[in-house]
C-alpha cells in the first residue's frame, strides 16, 4: 500500500479513530488494545467499588446495560435500524430463565442458553414484516412490538404469572447462579459487558459491520455494492436480540423477580437502551460502555434524590435529556470527542 | 343481533375518539414527516387544560376550547421551531427528541399531580340518549360529530385554501416548493400548531370521557398509530376511516375474545397492513418509504 | 443496430423495456445491446428516461414488460446484489459516501463482493485506489473529500467490486475541465483493461473521446442509435436534443 501518512498524525489519528469506534484504519493491536486496557479499569472499578453493597449494585446495572445497549447497537447503531422493541428480547431472556427454573426445575444457565434461540426465533419473525420499513415507519412498528408483547405477558398469565410477574427461590448455589457474595454478579455482569463490547469491536472492522453501516447511509448504494440488504440486516437483528436475550436471563439471575411492567417498561429497557447509546455515541463500539456509565448511576441517583420530592421528577430529568442530546452533541460524547481530536490532529498535521 | 348493534355502537365511538386523535397526528406526520411521539401527551396536557379552567375558573368544560385549543397551537409552534426545526433532515434524532417530550410532558404532569387521578363532572356528557339497543352517552356522542366536523374542516382547508396549495405543495416536493416561493419552514410550523391545536380540542372532548392521569395519552396513542398506517401516510380520509376500522377491530376483538387483548388485534391489523399494503389503506404507493 | 459482431452474444442486452410511472412512461420499449469490451454512451435530455434505464439494467427498478439479460441469461427479476455479483458496477448521480469512514474503508464495502475475509477486501481496495489515483487520501474520512474526489471515490466503489461492466451515470458532472481530462484517463485505461463501460453523460466532447456507440433516448424512447459523429450528426438529435442547448 503506498498510503503514507506522517507518523505523528497516523498515531494520534488512529487513537481518536479507535475511540470513535470506526477502528477499521487502525491496526488491531492497537484496537484489542485499548480493549483490553478498557476492560482491565472496569474489572478494577468492581474490585474497588465492592465493598460497598450500594454502588456494587448500581455498577452491576450500569455493566449490565452497558453490555444491553452495545448489543442494541449492533442492530440500532451500526444498522441503523431504530429498534425500539428490544424490551421483547430482554424480556425472551429474562422469562425464559423465570419459567423453566421455577417450573421445570432447569439451572437458568440453561434457561439462558435456550432463551437465545427463542428470541432469534422472535426477532426473525418480527423483523420479517418490519424490515421492509424504513425510519419512523419501523420506530413505530418495534414499539408496537414492545406493546403488544406487554399486553400479551399480562394477559398470558398461566405462562407469564401475569402482572404478580414469576419470583425465582433464592436457594445459593452455582447451579441456581444464586449467590450471597454480591460481588459475583459483578463478575457476571463484566463478563457479558466484555462479550458484548468484543462483538461491537469485532463488528466495527468486520464484513458484517461495514455492510450493516453501508446500508445505513445508503441502501441502494449497499446493493449495488453486492449486499443483500435484507439479509444483513437480518444477521445484525439476530445478533442484536440474541446478546439482548443474553442480558435477560443475567437480569433474571440477579433480580430474581420478572414481571412485565419492568421487563417491558418502555422508559427502563426499551428506550434506555436507546438512550445510552445517543448519550454515549450511536453506531460506535466505545459509545454504549461510556453512555452506561455515566447514565445508569445518574438515573438511579436522580431517582434516589428526586422521586421523593415529587414522583416522576426523575423521569422529567431523564425525558430532557432524550430532547437535548440530539439537539446539542448529535453525535453523543465518542463522537464529539473524536471530531474534536480529528480537528486537533489536522491542525497539527499542517 | 342486538349484542351485535350494541358492540358495532361502541366500536364507532371509539373510532371516532381514535380518528379524532390521528388526524393531527396524520395532518403533522404528512407534511412536516414528523411521527410526533407525543402527540397523546399532547392530548393529556388538553385534558388537564380543560380539567384545570372547569374547576378553577368554574367554566363549562366545551368551553374552555376557547383557551386550550389556542393554547396547544403555541405550543405547538414552539415545539416545532426549538425542537423539530433544529433537528430537520435527522429523522432518528426527532423521533428520539419527541419521544424525550412524552417522557417529559407525563412526568412534569405526574409531578405536578402527585399521581392522583382526576376526573371532570358534565352533567351534558354523562347524559345518555337511547338507541334502543343501547344508550349512548352525549359525551361520546359529540367527539363523533367533531371528528367528522374535523375531518371535513381539513379536507377544505387542504383542497380548497390558498394555504391548503402551499401544504399540498410543501408536501409533493419540498425543494420545488421552495423554488415555488413557498416558504417551507413557515409552512411546517403552522401545520404542527394546527395539528398539536387538534390534540389539545381532543383532549377538551375527552376530558369528560376519560379518567384524567398522565399516562392518558397512551390510551389513544398507539391506537393512533394503527390508524395512521392503516389509513395511510398523510391522509385525511385515512385517518378519519382508519379510525373506524381500529375501533371496531378493538371492540369486536374485546366483546368476543377478550377486552384486555384489544391492542394486541389492532396490532395484528396494523402489522398485517404494513406486510401487505405499506403505504396504508388510503395512501399513496411508496409513501412508507420515507424517511431513511 | 448497435451490435458489431452478429452472433456473438452481447454482454448486456435489454429488450423491449417498459418502466411506467405515475402519469407518465419513462422508458419506452427500449432495446439496447452492450458488447463485451465495447464503449457505450447514452445521452439525452433531461427526464429523457436514461437513470431509469440504468435502474432496470442494474435492478434498482423492474421494468413493467422486457426482458433484461446478461451474457445471454436472463436476469429480469433478479436483486441488486445479485446482478452485482454477476459483475454490474454502477456508480450514481448523486454521490453519497459514508461520511463518517475512510476512503479506504469505502472502496472496500465494494471489495467485500469477491473478498469476504477483512484482510482481502483491503488489499484489493487499496489497489483499486492505487488505480484510480486516490492512494493518497485513502486514510481519510470521506466526507472530507471535495467534490471531485468523491466522484471518484464512487467509481472506486463500484471497481473495487471487480465488475465485468460498469455503468457510470453522469460522472463528469460538476467537474472542472482538468478534472474531465483525469477522468477521461482514468476510463480508457480501465477500457484497455477490457472493463466495458456504459456511460450517461452530458458532455458530448466526452461522449465523442470515450464511446464507440451512443444511443440517443428522449421521451424514453430510443431517438438515434450509431458511431458519435453519425449520432450527433443526426437531424432528430439536432433537434431534439442539442437545439436546446443552443
Amino acid at each position: 500500500m503506498s498510503t503514507q501518512v506522517t507518523p505523528r498524525t497516523d498515531a494520534l489519528g488512529s487513537i481518536a479513530k479507535t475511540l470513535r469506534g470506526g477502528s477499521a484504519g487502525a491496526s488491531p493491536a492497537l484496537v484489542w488494545g485499548l480493549y483490553a486496557v478498557s476492560m482491565a479499569f472496569l474489572g478494577l472499578l468492581l474490585m474497588i467499588v465492592q465493598v460497598d453493597a450500594y454502588w456494587l449494585n448500581i455498577l452491576i446495572m450500569t455493566y449490565l446495560f452497558g453490555g444491553l445497549a452495545a448489543a442494541w447497537n449492533l442492530i440500532g447503531g451500526f444498522g441503523g435500524q431504530l429498534s425500539l422493541g428490544h424490551g421483547v428480547y430482554f424480556a425472551v431472556g429474562a422469562y425464559v430463565v423465570g419459567i423453566t427454573s421455577t417450573r421445570y426445575d432447569w439451572s437458568p444457565w440453561l434457561g439462558m442458553v435456550l432463551a437465545v434461540p427463542i428470541a432469534c426465533a422472535v426477532a426473525g419473525l418480527t423483523s420479517w414484516p418490519t424490515f421492509r420499513l424504513r425510519g419512523p415507519f419501523f420506530a413505530m412498528a418495534t414499539l408496537a412490538l414492545n406493546q403488544v408483547a406487554l399486553v400479551l405477558a399480562l394477559y398470558f398469565d398461566k405462562v407469564t404469572g401475569g402482572p404478580a410477574g414469576i419470583t425465582m427461590p433464592f436457594a445459593p448455589s452455582l447451579r441456581e447462579a444464586a449467590f450471597i457474595e454480591r460481588w459475583k454478579y459483578g463478575v457476571l455482569v463484566l463478563v457479558y459487558l466484555m462479550v458484548a463490547v468484543a462483538l461491537s469491536t469485532w463488528m466495527s472492522r468486520s464484513r458484517l459491520g461495514y455492510a450493516l453501516r453501508a446500508v445505513r447511509e445508503n441502501d441502494e448504494a449497499a446493493s449495488a455494492a453486492g449486499f443483500h440488504v435484507f439479509k444483513v440486516k437480518m444477521h445484525g437483528m439476530l445478533l442484536s436480540a440474541g446478546v439482548t436475550a443474553v442480558g435477560g436471563a443475567i437480569y433474571a439471575m440477579y433480580i430474581r423477580y420478572i414481571d412485565p411492567g419492568s421487563v417491558l417498561s418502555l422508559a427502563d429497557v426499551s428506550v434506555r437502551l436507546v438512550l445510552i447509546c445517543l448519550l454515549g455515541g450511536i453506531g460506535t463500539a466505545t459509545g454504549p460502555v461510556l453512555g452506561a456509565l455515566l447514565l445508569i448511576p445518574a438515573i438511579t441517583l436522580l431517582q434516589a434524590k428526586l422521586s421523593s420530592q415529587a414522583p416522576g421528577l426523575n423521569l422529567v430529568a431523564v425525558g430532557a435529556m432524550l430532547v437535548l442530546i440530539p439537539l446539542l452533541m448529535r453525535r453523543g460524547i465518542v463522537g464529539t470527542v473524536a471530531d474534536l481530536t480529528r480537528k486537533a490532529t489536522t491542525r497539527w498535521s499542517r | 343481533m342486538d349484542t351485535f348493534m350494541r358492540v358495532l355502537i361502541i366500536a364507532v365511538l371509539l373510532g371516532g375518539i381514535y380518528g379524532l386523535v390521528a388526524m393531527g397526528l396524520n395532518l403533522i406526520f404528512g407534511v412536516v414527516r414528523v411521527v410526533n411521539f407525543a402527540h397523546g401527551e399532547l392530548v393529556m396536557l388538553g385534558m388537564y387544560g380543560a380539567y384545570f379552567l372547569n374547576q378553577v375558573l368554574g367554566w363549562n368544560v366545551y368551553a374552555t376550547m376557547v383557551i386550550v385549543v389556542p393554547a396547544m397551537f403555541v405550543l405547538g409552534l414552539i415545539i416545532q421551531r426549538v425542537v423539530i426545526q433544529p433537528l430537520s433532515g435527522q429523522t432518528t434524532m426527532q423521533l428520539l427528541a419527541t419521544f424525550g417530550l412524552v417522557i417529559v410532558f407525563q412526568n412534569s404532569v405526574l409531578a405536578i399531580t402527585e399521581g392522583e387521578a382526576y376526573s371532570v363532572s358534565s352533567s351534558f356528557a354523562r347524559n345518555t340518549f337511547d338507541l334502543g339497543v343501547a344508550k349512548v352517552d352525549y359525551g361520546r356522542l359529540v367527539v363523533l360529530v367533531a371528528t367528522t366536523a374535523v375531518a371535513v374542516a381539513l379536507w377544505w382547508l387542504i383542497h380548497k385554501t390558498s394555504f391548503g396549495r402551499s401544504v399540498r405543495a410543501v408536501t409533493e416536493d419540498r425543494m420545488a416548493a421552495r423554488l415555488m416561493g413557498i416558504n417551507v419552514e413557515r409552512t411546517f410550523l403552522i401545520v404542527f400548531g394546527i395539528g398539536s391545536a387538534l390534540a389539545g380540542l381532543a383532549g377538551v372532548l375527552l376530558a369528560p370521557v376519560y379518567t384524567l392521569t398522565p399516562n392518558v395519552g397512551q390510551s389513544f396513542i398507539f391506537a393512533a398509530f394503527a390508524v395512521v398506517v392503516v389509513g395511510g401516510l398523510g391522509s385525511v380520509t385515512g385517518a378519519y376511516l382508519g379510525g373506524f376500522l381500529i375501533g371496531l377491530v378493538e371492540a369486536f376483538s374485546g366483546y368476543y375474545i377478550d377486552p384486555r387483548l384489544g391492542m394486541a388485534f389492532y396490532f395484528g391489523v396494523f402489522l398485517l397492513v404494513l406486510i401487505i399494503r405499506p403505504a396504508g389503506l388510503f395512501g399513496r404507493a411508496g409513501s412508507e418509504e420515507m424517511g431513511a | 443496430m448497435v451490435t458489431m459482431t452478429e452472433g456473438a452474444v452481447p454482454l448486456l442486452e435489454c429488450s423491449s423495456v417498459v418502466r411506467r410511472f405515475v402519469g407518465m412512461v419513462a422508458v419506452d420499449q427500449v432495446s439496447i445491446k452492450v458488447n463485451e469490451g465495447d464503449v457505450l454512451g447514452i445521452i439525452g435530455p433531461n427526464g429523457a428516461g436514461k437513470t431509469t434505464l440504468f435502474n432496470l439494467l442494474t435492478g434498482q427498478l423492474k421494468p413493467n414488460s422486457g426482458e433484461v439479460f446478461f451474457r445471454g441469461e436472463r436476469i429480469t427479476g433478479r436483486p441488486v446484489h445479485e446482478r452485482a455479483r454477476l459483475g454490474l458496477g454502477r456508480t450514481f448521480q448523486v454521490v453519497r459516501p459514508l461520511p463518517a469512514l475512510s476512503v479506504l474503508e469505502n472502496t472496500m464495502m465494494g471489495a467485500f463482493v469477491k473478498h469476504p475475509k477483512r484482510r482481502d477486501a483491503e488489499a484489493k481496495a487499496a489497489e483499486v485506489l492505487e488505480e484510480v489515483g486516490l492512494a493518497h487520501v485513502a486514510k481519510q474520512r470521506a466526507g472530507d473529500l471535495p467534490l471531485p474526489l468523491r466522484k471518484r471515490l464512487e467509481v472506486a466503489r463500484a471497481l473495487a467490486t471487480e465488475p465485468v461492466v460498469l455503468l457510470l451515470d453522469e460522472v463528469m458532472a460538476g467537474l472542472n475541465p482538468t478534472d474531465i481530462g483525469k477522468a477521461v484517463d482514468l476510463f480508457h485505461h480501465l477500457h484497455e483493461r477490457g472493463v466495458t463501460l456504459v456511460l450517461i453523460e452530458h458532455n458530448l466532447k466526452v461522449v465523442r473521446t470515450l464511446s464507440r456507440h451512443v444511443v440517443v433516448l428522449d421521451h424514453g424512447a430510443v431517438l438515434a442509435e450509431g458511431t458519435p459523429t453519425e449520432v450527433l450528426q443526426h437531424p432528430d438529435v439536432v433537434r431534439a436534443y442539442l437545439g436546446n442547448r443552443r
